[in-house]
């Protein structure tokens, strides 16, 4: 089962890796701007407080 | 040309492990780091890694040994060969024996460690063949992106992943295909 050259496969892996990090750049930036992956509006500190003053007067 | 790349891939390789050793140690050296004691400190943890994997090994490994031993694999060769003609050499059906590794390597680190030693094994094949140069450069250049996933997003409660998935397997499948390319590249 060893290997005559555990390092062989190296150079292949830095080449391999550097691709994929790119596609996963590119990826992002792309796949950033579809609607469906679009941010969740973001919560402000009011809303939590009307929320509480909802609960309190219920 | 290509036979220079792979001539300098080769010194490179060589020297990459035993030049990382060392610039590990000097590293340890220069910040007070035990480097000996920590190296067996890890040592120690690898046995409880080796055993921890198990449960996953034997899930994994029996589904992907179902799915060879149906003949899905085999059927899907001889089916290719059939279509491509003269157009599909061996060597690029050879290839599909590293599906149930590509498969498996966004799921579970252990269960694709399990099918790369049975590469490794294969008296067919072996560690310093084609296929087992590309499985070891599959697995050098991919994720267990849902793993991954779980434990990171989970750790900090984030429910909503957005692009993370596609994104991680857009990469993950450059990567695998990269793999392949490679291997035919440096290793045919």
């Amino acid at each position: 089962m060893g290997s005559e050259n555990p390092a062989a496969p190296l150079l292949g892996i830095f080449l391999a890796t550097t691709a994929s990090t790119i596609a996963a750049i590119v990826a992002v930036r792309w796949l950033s701007g579809w609607s469906c992956y679009a941010k969740a509006p973001a919560r402000l500190a009011t809303d939590t407080h009307e929320a509480e003053k909802e609960q309190d007067d219920a | 040309m290509l036979e220079g790349f792979r001539l300098g891939a080769d010194v490179l390789s060589q020297w990459a492990v035993p030049a990382a050793i060392f610039v590990i140690v000097i590293a340890a050296w220069r910040k007070g780091i035990p480097a000996y004691e920590s190296f067996l400190i890890g040592a120690k943890e690898g046995f409880g890694v080796a055993i921890s994997i198990i449960p996953y090994l034997v899930a994994i490994l029996f589904a992907i040994k179902l799915f060879l031993a149906g003949g899905l694999l085999n059927d899907t060769k001889a089916l290719l060969a059939n279509i491509g003609g003269t157009w599909v050499t061996e060597e690029s059906i050879e290839n599909l024996d590293l599906l149930p590794l590509a498969l498996t390597k966004p799921l579970s680190g252990g269960a694709s460690r399990g099918l790369l030693a049975e590469i490794y094994d294969d008296e067919k094949h072996g560690p310093d063949s084609r296929l087992g140069l590309t499985a070891s450069l599959m697995m050098g250049s991919t994720e267990t992106t849902f793993y991954v996933l779980a434990v990171y997003f989970g750790a900090v409660q984030i429910r909503r992943t957005r692009h993370t998935v596609p994104a991680c397997l857009i990469a993950d499948t450059v990567g695998l295909v990269t793999a392949v390319v490679v291997g035919f590249l440096l290793y045919s």
